[in-house]
């Protein structure tokens, strides 16, 4: 922090146990030491990385495993290609690494997938197998015998060009996974395997910053957010994507970082080095998928109340570090606009499309669909999901159990068991929230902040269901695993919620989050079992 | 101190009996029914429909049928024998994908004969309808009378035969087929894997909860 050049952070008055923030944070302290430590050593960079990661309590590197393990396994029972997207999200990383450019929409007659993995696809049965829950995975040896063939037919691996429904993603992550496809030494299955795996340590990651995020925003009872990153690791949606091949996965690791970032810029300071990091980590979540737009939303919300916090202590030249953010967060969206421009395209390519087919709707039927979405309807408001309710049933019931292709459901008592789990680690958080009001409100600008990340994935989620589904007339694909770059904040609440139930209870309750999050999982790997092997 | 570890052990040991009776369970088969290979209806509204000569067989416990959505709306199923109610079961929304299980009360006896009707909505949302074609007098038909292009696919669901327990074989071979690693030693390793998760999260839980 020596080089932060933003006033301290406004101190928070202390009136609960349960909010209560540490003045000088005892690791920033030991942080300070050792890096100094390492300098004088000279030791340079390798020496502070080495600092900062032995920083780590061991608590989190325990937590991060139990993600990476918990991401394994469900790559190991999630048959190749039925995670979702999986077949296009592959496509695209061989486009990459076979022919070194980016997938592209072409116009004439040809196969979505190279011809080598659209013979796998097919001695997988995999076009069958997903979406209908009642077919199994490939089971016979005879089975087995045809798609060893076929992973072994040397078929060319370059396909037409385009690469399914992530031909208008962008192309970090693909390239990141361009590794494990090399490892995978030209057989397929094992290529996806290896991808997988990378994402189960993506998952790792994310579970990691999500320790230090929750450390951060709650650092009063450290057993807390132990709690609640330990709860991340075991939740079972986040464990089935981060053990299948998505570019989300990538998202939540980075909007875990963003999280982090911000919780230590309010907390104390944006250093210019801070606004870096931040500004790097926007413009690597602009590179990774087009739903970043909803967090980076709430960032730059973020970063202008940091801003306006700097200019109410008068301090102007502090506005440096939040503009300096933005500044590199937004310029690979300039970029590519800029490039697109000269080269005669679309500003914004895919996003333009979108904002074409919105800018042709009226405004209060987009408002009243992305309402719906989450909310009861309201008076007035055409009726958009007849006969659902669709906080309930879509969003709560659909993060208790929606695995495969979304094809494997628990049964409906099931979620209301979850509900009723939910309803009580719910009314423990307000119950915690309301007894550190005081600390909250000295902190509305921070918890503002995370509140338009909220807002602005949500919407981002409903304009792209909202174009699809009642413009387009398509299918709703609404699917939770959107709403999983939140996944820092659930930590928070369940640490929240757990020190809700008052000093006394607090360890008990911890400990049935833990057992009810463990067991949650369990049961969903066997409930996706018995749907694929059963 | 000791009530949290009193606390882990006994929510372990309650998640434990609640797997070993899920697993005691015999998972359900297909008794009866035609698998779905053609398009019969689609709408953005509610749909309705009835097919006769469906044969109900004893102690089922849902039937299938092939109706496809993005959202699922709620769903009622009935079964007729003439005008009498035989049966009937529903489902709530929020079911998905390209099929729909709806739980029904068993009867004791084979019955032939029988009227089967669906009646899916409140709704707004695309919803397809699968099945065979038929002639029209084999059809279903919809709430108004009208002849559908075929029959709807139904499928009928009873208790099997083994428990999850007797079926972990067959399940662990199959769990060893069409990955990257084959061989049913794929599933010991999920096993072992799990283990290690439910180890380091309860000793982790044993050691940072006062």
């Amino acid at each position: 922090m020596s080089e932060s050049i933003s006033t301290p952070p406004p101190q928070v008055p202390v009136d609960s146990d349960s909010l209560r923030q540490d003045p000088q944070p005892e690791h920033a302290a030991v942080g300070e030491t050792v890096r100094a430590r390492a300098l004088a050593t000279g030791r340079g960079l390798r020496g502070r990385v080495g600092a900062l990661l032995r920083r780590v309590p061991s608590a989190a590197w325990i937590c991060a495993s139990i993600a990476f393990l918990n991401g394994a396994v469900w790559s190991l029972i999630t048959p190749p290609f039925q995670g979702r997207d999986e077949p296009a999200h592959f496509a695209y990383v061989q486009q990459l690494a076979e022919t070194g450019t980016l997938p592209r929409v072409v116009e004439e007659e040809h196969s979505e997938y190279s011809p080598q993995e659209a013979l796998v696809l097919a001695g997988l049965h995999q076009p069958t197998i997903q979406l209908i829950p009642q077919i199994p995975a490939i089971s016979s040896i005879a089975e087995q015998r045809v798609l060893s063939q076929d992973v072994d037919a040397g078929l060319s691996s370059k396909g037409g060009g385009e690469a399914g429904v992530a031909t208008s993603e962008p192309p970090l992550y693909y390239v990141l996974q361009t590794v494990p496809y090399a490892l995978g030494a030209n057989n397929t299955l094992t290529q996806l395997q290896l991808m997988r795996l990378f994402d189960a340590l993506l998952g790792a990651l994310t579970v990691l910053l999500a320790f230090a995020f929750i450390r951060e925003v709650l650092p009063g009872v450290p057993w807390a957010a132990t709690v609640g990153a330990l709860c991340i690791s075991l939740q079972p949606l986040f464990g089935f994507m981060s053990g299948s091949l998505n570019p989300e996965v990538m998202l939540y690791a980075v909007s875990a970082a963003l999280f982090l970032c911000l919780a230590r810029a309010f907390r104390r300071g944006l250093s210019r080095r801070g606004a870096i990091v931040l500004g790097t980590l926007i413009a690597v979540g602009f590179l990774t998928k087009l739903t970043f737009a909803g967090v980076a939303f709430g960032v730059f919300v973020g970063l202008l109340a940091l801003g306006v916090r700097e200019l109410r202590s008068h301090n102007r030249r502090a506005l440096v570090p939040p503009a300096l953010a933005a500044g590199i967060g937004i310029a690979p969206v300039a970029l590519y606009a800029l490039v697109n421009s000269l080269s005669g395209k679309q500003s914004f390519g895919y996003a333009s499309t979108l904002g074409g087919v919105l800018a042709n709707t009226r405004i209060f039927k987009a408002v009243s669909y992305i309402w719906e979405l989450y909310l009861p309807r309201l008076p007035g408001m055409v009726h958009y999901f007849n006969g659902v309710s669709t906080s309930r049933d879509i969003w709560f019931d659909r993060i208790v159990g929606l695995y495969g292709w979304l094809d494997t459901q628990f049964p409906s008592w099931v979620d209301n068991l979850a509900l009723i789990f939910a309803s009580a680690m719910a009314l423990l958080c307000v119950r915690a929230l309301i007894a550190g009001r005081r600390a909250v409100r000295a902190r509305w600008l921070e918890l503002a902040s995370y509140a338009a990340i909220v807002l602005g994935l949500l919407v981002m989620v409903g304009v792209a269901s909202y174009s699809g589904n009642a413009l387009e007339h398509k299918d709703v694909y609404v699917d939770p695993r959107y709403l999983l770059s939140l996944l820092p904040l659930l930590g928070v609440a369940v640490a929240l919620a757990v020190r809700g139930a008052g000093r006394r209870w607090a360890p008990i309750a911890g400990a049935v989050a833990v057992v009810a999050f463990l067991s949650h999982d369990v049961f969903s790997q066997l409930q996706e079992i018995a749907r694929y092997y059963g | 101190m000791r009530a949290t570890k009193l606390t882990i052990a006994l929510c372990l040991a309650v998640a434990a009996v609640m797997a070993v009776v899920t697993l005691s369970e015999a998972p359900a088969r297909v008794v009866r029914g035609v698998r779905a290979n053609a398009d019969v209806a689609s709408t953005d509204g509610d749909f309705a429909a009835c097919q006769r000569e469906e044969v109900l067989p004893r102690d089922i416990s849902a039937v299938r049928m092939s109706v496809a959505a993005g959202i699922g709306p709620p769903v009622r199923v009935r079964a007729y024998s003439g005008a009498r109610l035989l049966t009937e079961g529903s489902r709530p929304p929020n079911w998905t994908a390209g099929s729909v299980t709806v739980p029904l009360k068993p009867l004791d006896r084979n019955v032939s004969n029988i009227t089967l009707c669906v009646a899916v909505g409140p709704n707004s949302d695309p919803l397809y309808v699968y099945g065979v074609l038929t002639l029209p007098q084999q059809a279903a038909f919809s709430a108004q009378g009208q002849p559908l292009p075929g029959r709807i696919g139904v499928e009928y669901l009873a208790a099997g035969n083994g428990s999850w327990f007797s079926r972990a074989l067959a399940v662990a071979r199959h769990m060893g087929i069409g990955h990257a690693l084959s061989g049913s030693w794929v599933a010991l390793l999920v096993a072992v894997l799990t283990g290690a998760i439910a180890v380091l999260a309860v000793r982790l839980a044993w050691r940072e909860l006062p």
